[in-house]
């Protein structure tokens, strides 16, 4: 088993470390130390309207078996490994039980505090069940590191969103999960917090009948540096998955979205596509696409990605312009719709009505009006 | 190789047969740089580029492989057995009847010599290390229009090959650039003055004949001013069961409102391993393009490059690639938006078949300087059988926000209902398929000299020969 001290840095040539190298985002930038005063995140498992989890959900800590079962990041990923070692080769298990339906959605909720924070969490997601789960991290950390393996069961349908209200610190998050045969998946990602954050998203579909879907919804602004790189595996036939990522980057921040989207040998029927949407709102933002493609499959339903970046409309503007909106309050309406229609499509109305909830608070600047996303005036002028 | 073996080696590759070898000069195989001095020496070179190569030369040595690629394929180079120089003539010829016969006989079947007479400004001839046959009409050569091969273009255009070489494409750029720069034999050079348009394409045809050659020519194209030109260049080389390797560098300088267009067949047999540097600078208002067809070699890296410095350039790559059994097509584009109200437009389309390979790598940078920019970007690719592979690795950065960019890229196989609905109409299986392939790269076609084209479609029929069940 691979140990973090054994396995080389990064190279800079793989995409996923090409915008974020691996001392860029190590908490203390020296790639061979391995800071000793870490802390575990402080987590709580409700329903969203704050009752106790229904009979069947539980958190719990991971045995050593778990650890082992659930190991799913690969060995020689640094990042994982990293967090791996600055946990002890500890484990929080979240376990729904085959069948379970929920009727609201769960809420894990992640405080992060001190110079070094560190959370591995492995879900045990049963076979039949439907449930939706929503990860919330807030708190002033300095640094945090988020390992979530897991495996969805068969047939099981299960969103699964994770949003990050961070402070000013740095976040580094790894997750790798499993997709079970006829499983169907939502996974998420909203975020504003944290001024450099690198997530690196895996998703094995090596069950026939698999479907995923990812989406993002992403707001930089200030000098913040979001980076995710997210890979998708077809390795069992009829598979299926999409991926919509939308950021909007304003301010002097850096937006990055890599994606790899790989069809194995034997994977027929699969159909795939990727698209990377980039709204750039001021003259210092910057935002990099990486979509891959890689087919080894020639009988397949479709494989596609692209990449959009570009400006606020001028002529939507304009007309919401004619229509009674101010100059600052037309591009907020844009900038709220183009990031709502991934935030809307993360799981049921009770969580995007969530969502719309938690944005409207003053991490992310988002405020919500009637069901719409709305801007407040202060974000504008952040924004700009 | 037996005839028989290099048919079992590449089918129908139809230009995989060889000549003997009747070299006048043909160096140790491996490289030093004693080599690297005396092929400067015997090229009777001034300082400065012996210089330079001897730099380059250093870099190459000290510089790693890259480590993204194909690295398996790469590191499978066996630099030591390859002859880096092989004069097989006595000099460059302006008469086709002074060239040696078995040179002459090669680019008699190549169709060069024809193709001359019936569409082309000029032509080069290179066969091995150097060209043994140049010629320019004399109309272009009285409007002051040079086309020389490159050792000749230093020969006689000294100061404006000092001042342009390496300055699109510098000996350090990459591992395989610094290699041709401390090596380079052969190419073109061309200079167009200002307000001269070649109106007939010039061509060069490049050969290797020789087993564990190295072919390392190296091209520079000025068009001054309100100028165009359209160069086509196109390779082949006989079947080996051993490698050879072509390492190019061209460098296009486009002068504010200039036009160049740079056609490439490339048709290598596929024991050649082809590693390209090909670059452009676009100033104001000009144009650069890149029609490039890849449908030989063992592994191609090359990713036509334009960088539009000067507001108002434009930059259009077309890009297909046939990736059959042992191939890797690893093939793209890049733009760089320096400049404000810039447009670049990239299409690629790649074939895979029976094992082969066609990757797409392509990057787009728009500079923070760089307003009212827009990108397009296109990859198609089609997957004839269950063996094959096809992948696609753009990278975007945009740092202005009044740019638009976009890419799309879609992989498939070919429609069932196509092949159905052409059998439907009379046509075999094996035609249906070759029908819809030509379509497919009907974008690139269209865009070259009608005799390429028709010549293009004819081969693409002929891979696509049992291709079907």
């Amino acid at each position: 088993m691979a140990v973090y001290a054994d396995l080389p840095e990064p190279n800079r040539a793989e995409h996923l470390w090409r915008y974020t190298p691996w001392h860029k985002i190590h908490p203390t930038g020296k790639v061979a130390e391995i800071p000793e005063a870490t802390a575990g995140a402080v987590v709580s498992l409700t329903l969203l309207d704050g009752s106790e989890p229904p009979e069947g959900v539980s958190l719990s800590a991971a045995t050593a078996e778990q650890i082992e079962k659930f190991r799913v990041a690969p060995e020689d990923d640094v990042a994982s490994e990293f967090i791996r070692q600055l946990g002890s080769s500890e484990a929080v298990v979240l376990t729904i039980k085959a069948n379970l339906r929920l009727e609201q959605p769960l809420l894990l909720e992640v405080e992060v505090e001190g110079k070094v924070c560190i959370l591995h969490t492995i879900l045990d997601i049963g076979r039949g069940c439907e449930a939706e789960l929503v990860t919330k991290i807030s708190g002033d950390a300095d640094w945090f590191g988020m390992l979530r393996e897991g495996k969805i069961a068969d047939g099981a349908n299960f969103n699964d969103v994770m949003l990050n209200q961070m402070g000013d610190g740095h976040c580094l998050r790894v997750d790798a999960m499993v997709i079970g045969r006829d499983a169907q998946v939502k996974a998420g990602t909203v975020g504003s917090g944290s001024t450099r954050c690198k997530s690196d998203l895996r998703f094995d579909m090596s069950n026939t009948g698999g479907n995923l879907s990812v989406n993002g919804s992403l707001l930089s602004a200030g000098k913040s540096h979001n980076d995710h790189h997210v890979e998708i595996m077809h390795e069992a036939p009829h598979t299926y998955s999409r991926l919509n990522w939308h950021s909007a980057c304003g301010g002097k921040s850096r937006t990055v979205g890599t994606g790899m989207l790989r069809i194995a040998n034997g994977a027929k029927g699969a159909d795939a596509s990727q698209k990377f949407h980039n709204l750039l709102l001021s003259k210092d933002a910057e935002a990099d696409s990486i979509p891959e493609l890689e087919v080894l499959e020639h009988e397949v339903v479709g494989c596609g990605h692209g990449t959009a970046t570009g400006p606020i409309d001028e002529e939507q503007h304009f007309y919401l312009t004619t229509r009674g909106f101010s100059d600052d309050g037309a591009r907020a309406v844009l900038i709220s719709a183009f990031l709502n229609a991934t935030l809307s499509a993360m799981g049921s109305n009770t969580l995007h009505d969530w969502l719309n909830e938690q944005l409207s608070g003053g991490l992310s600047s988002l405020a919500i009006s009637g069901g719409a996303l709305t801007l407040s005036d202060p974000v504008i002028n952040d924004l700009d | 190789m037996e005839n028989t073996e290099a048919h079992d080696a590449v089918g129908d590759y139809k230009a995989g047969w060889h000549d003997p070898e009747h070299s006048t000069i043909r160096f140790d195989s491996g490289l030093s740089e004693q080599v690297v001095r005396d092929i400067s020496e015997l090229k009777g070179e001034p300082k400065w580029m012996t210089d330079l190569r001897v730099k380059a030369y250093h870099h190459f040595i000290s510089r790693p492989m890259p480590t993204w690629g194909d690295t398996e394929m790469l590191e499978s180079i066996n630099f030591d057995k390859i002859c880096y120089f092989l004069r097989s003539g006595k000099g460059t010829e302006k008469n086709w009847d002074d060239v040696p016969e078995d040179i002459r006989n090669t680019f008699e079947r190549l169709g060069i010599p024809a193709a001359e007479q019936k569409w082309l400004s000029g032509v080069t001839a290179q066969y091995e290390s150097e060209a043994v046959y140049h010629s320019i009409r004399e109309d272009l050569e009285a409007q002051g229009v040079i086309f020389l091969d490159m050792d000749a273009g230093l020969r006689e255009h000294e100061e404006l090959v000092k001042k342009w070489f390496c300055t699109v494409v510098p000996y350090a750029d990459n591992k395989f650039s610094a290699l041709n720069t401390a090596v380079w034999s052969g190419g073109s050079f061309i200079y167009v003055p200002p307000g001269v348009h070649v109106e007939m394409p010039v061509q060069a045809y490049f050969r290797i004949n020789a087993k564990n050659m190295g072919q390392f020519e190296r091209t520079l194209i000025i068009v001054d001013k309100g100028s165009s030109v359209h160069y086509v260049e196109g390779c082949t080389a006989p079947t080996y069961s051993t490698d050879s390797l072509h390492s190019a560098v061209v460098e296009l300088i486009a002068m504010p409102g200039a036009y160049i267009r740079y056609s490439t067949i490339q048709n290598w047999s596929n024991n050649v391993y082809n590693l390209v540097t090909k670059r452009g600078i676009a100033h104001e208002n000009a144009t650069i393009e890149w029609v490039d067809g890849n449908l030989g070699s063992k592994l191609t890296m090359k990713y036509p490059s334009v960088i539009l410095k000067g507001e108002g350039a434009h930059a259009e790559v077309i890009s297909v690639a046939y990736a059959g059994a042992g191939m890797h097509q690893d093939a793209g584009a890049k733009v760089h938006h320096l400049a404000s109200n810039t447009t670049s437009k990239i299409l690629s389309k790649s074939i895979s078949k029976d094992g082969g390979r066609g990757s797409y790598r392509g990057m787009v940078t728009v500079s923070k300087k760089a307003e009212n920019c827009k990108v397009s970007v296109v990859c198609d690719a089609l997957i004839l059988d269950e063996k094959s592979r096809s992948d696609t690795y753009p990278t975007m950065e945009v740092s202005n926000p009044s740019c638009r960019c976009e890419h799309e890229a879609s992989v498939s196989k070919v429609s069932d209902d196509q092949v159905f609905y052409l059998m439907s109409r009379g046509h075999t299986e094996d035609q249906a398929l070759a029908l819809i392939v030509n379509g497919f790269f009907e974008p690139f076609t269209k865009e070259l000299p009608m005799e390429y084209a028709v010549e293009l479609n004819k081969l693409m029929a002929l891979e696509m020969e049992g291709s079907i069940g």
